[in-house]
């Protein structure tokens, strides 16, 4: 039985050796000569055709067809791979064609007004973004954080809170309080997101408990700026930065349509 | 031209051209007959032999057929003898494709194969051997599934990668190694059920 298996059973290995010439072991031999038989069919010279002796004679391939060259024959095998494709399967794949392309053209804002914003509404109710503006991807990221269990904490004691929360009005900036942050938060957020230390100026992660409370929250360490009633909006206000306060907006009534 | 780390086990034999390719195609598209007749006399047997097995009626004026094409579409190819080989065989396959859909409107009735006779060398024993020769192997090759053979005559007489006939068959290349197992495994069967002497 099992000597009946491996009979039948034949390897990508062995099946390279057999059709490269290779020595096989005795069990393939067979098949081995075989394909040397056949690799001898292809070496019967034949005599050219009239028409072919002629033109190869004068090099001069007029008049017929010429066929098309390598580059080309991939794009031919996917039409013939079109062709050999039902009704169905076929409007399939042009309709996934065109709202690809009607998707990229959207995100890259290039309809017309009134066009861009039809199309940029029905593309954001399918799909779980929109082509407003680059920085969407950042401001759902800080939605989440705003969703985290850390949000509801200080709302029992915001105590710790307040005093940091004036340092920062006060004009401090929150640079004293990134140094609290840092400290206690010294990985994830800044390569989370990098860019936006960046853009921030200063380049410091006091913007973040600003702008991520909910991180701060949730460590329970009450540092500036992650006062839930603070939110973005305090941290911009000592005046770092404007872009963040959109942001926080966003993110605010964004949470908000998420709890609803 | 290609590089020899490129080359498989058993390449210096079909790709007889080697690194005289370059000029020589070069030649072709200028039309120059020694070159013309340079790359038919390379390829034009083994795209017969391909033809013959894969059961075109008239497998010489198939390969004549292809290589006018090939010439007359010369000036627009660029690459290397691996690819110029590929292409040929490429235009082979279609054009066989085009033989048999013409040959299922217009059905022909062939009582005798009488290609095994046709050959004539000048040794009547010679050529009685082998024809016999290919008979055996028209017979096999004719038993395995359309895909199978395909495959496996692109393989052995075409001498083509696996990508390559990927490629030329419009197939995955992991459809091709399974087609190519699957013959080799058909092959074995039947010749060791036949009982053919080895």
């Amino acid at each position: 039985m099992n000597e009946m298996r491996t009979q039948r059973q034949i390897d990508d290995a062995t099946a390279e050796a057999v059709l490269r010439g290779d020595v096989v072991v005795p069990e393939f031999r067979p098949v081995a000569e075989f394909v040397q038989e056949v690799k001898a069919a292809g070496t019967v010279r034949v005599a050219p055709s009239r028409e072919l002796a002629q033109r190869m004679a004068t090099g001069d391939f007029s008049g017929i067809e010429p066929v098309a060259p390598p580059d080309s024959v991939g794009r031919q095998t996917r039409r013939r791979r079109m062709a050999g494709m039902g009704a169905r399967a076929r409007f399939a794949t042009g309709m996934a064609v065109v709202l690809t392309a009607c998707t990229g053209v959207t995100m890259a804002g290039a309809w017309p007004d009134g066009a861009q914003r039809t199309v940029d509404s029905i593309i954001k109710t399918v799909l779980p973004f929109t082509a407003d503006e680059r920085d969407e991807s950042d401001e759902i990221a800080d939605d989440v954080d705003t969703e985290s269990p850390g949000v509801l904490e200080p709302a029992a004691d915001p105590e710790p809170y307040s005093g940091i929360g004036r340092a920062e009005q006060s004009g401090e900036s929150g640079r004293s309080a990134s140094g609290t942050s840092e400290d206690e938060l010294p990985a994830s957020r800044p390569s989370d997101h990098p860019g936006r230390g960046d853009s921030d100026g200063k380049g410091s992660p006091g913007q973040k408990p600003s702008e991520h409370p909910g991180q701060g929250n949730s460590n329970g360490k009450g540092s500036p700026g992650q006062k839930p009633s603070e939110h973005p909006g305090q941290g911009n206000s000592s005046g770092q930065s404007s872009s963040a306060d959109q942001t926080g907006g966003k993110s605010e009534s964004r949470s908000a349509v998420r709890r609803r | 031209m290609i590089a020899p780390s490129v080359r498989r086990c058993g390449e210096e034999d079909t790709l007889s051209v080697g690194e005289e390719f370059g000029p020589i195609i070069d030649a072709a598209r200028c039309g120059a007959s020694w070159a013309l007749e340079r790359l038919y006399t390379d390829l034009a047997p083994v795209v017969t032999g391909y033809a013959r097995l894969q059961g075109s009626d008239e497998p010489d004026d198939l390969a004549s057929d292809v290589f006018l094409g090939v010439f007359a579409g010369l000036a627009a190819f660029e690459g290397d003898e691996r690819q110029f080989r590929s292409w040929v065989f490429t235009i082979a396959h279609r054009r066989l494709v085009d033989e048999r859909r013409r040959r299922a409107r217009r059905p022909v009735t062939v009582t005798d194969r009488i290609d095994l006779l046709d050959r004539r060398h000048g040794d009547a024993e010679e050529d009685a051997l082998a024809a016999l020769g290919r008979g055996r192997v028209d017979e096999l090759c004719a038993q395995l599934s359309a895909d199978q053979r395909e495959v496996l005559l692109l393989r052995v007489v075409a001498d083509l990668t696996v990508d390559q006939v990927a490629e030329v068959l419009g197939k995955s290349v992991g459809a091709v190694k399974a087609l190519q197992r699957r013959g080799l495994t058909a092959l074995r069967k039947k010749i060791l059920l036949e009982g053919v002497p080895l």
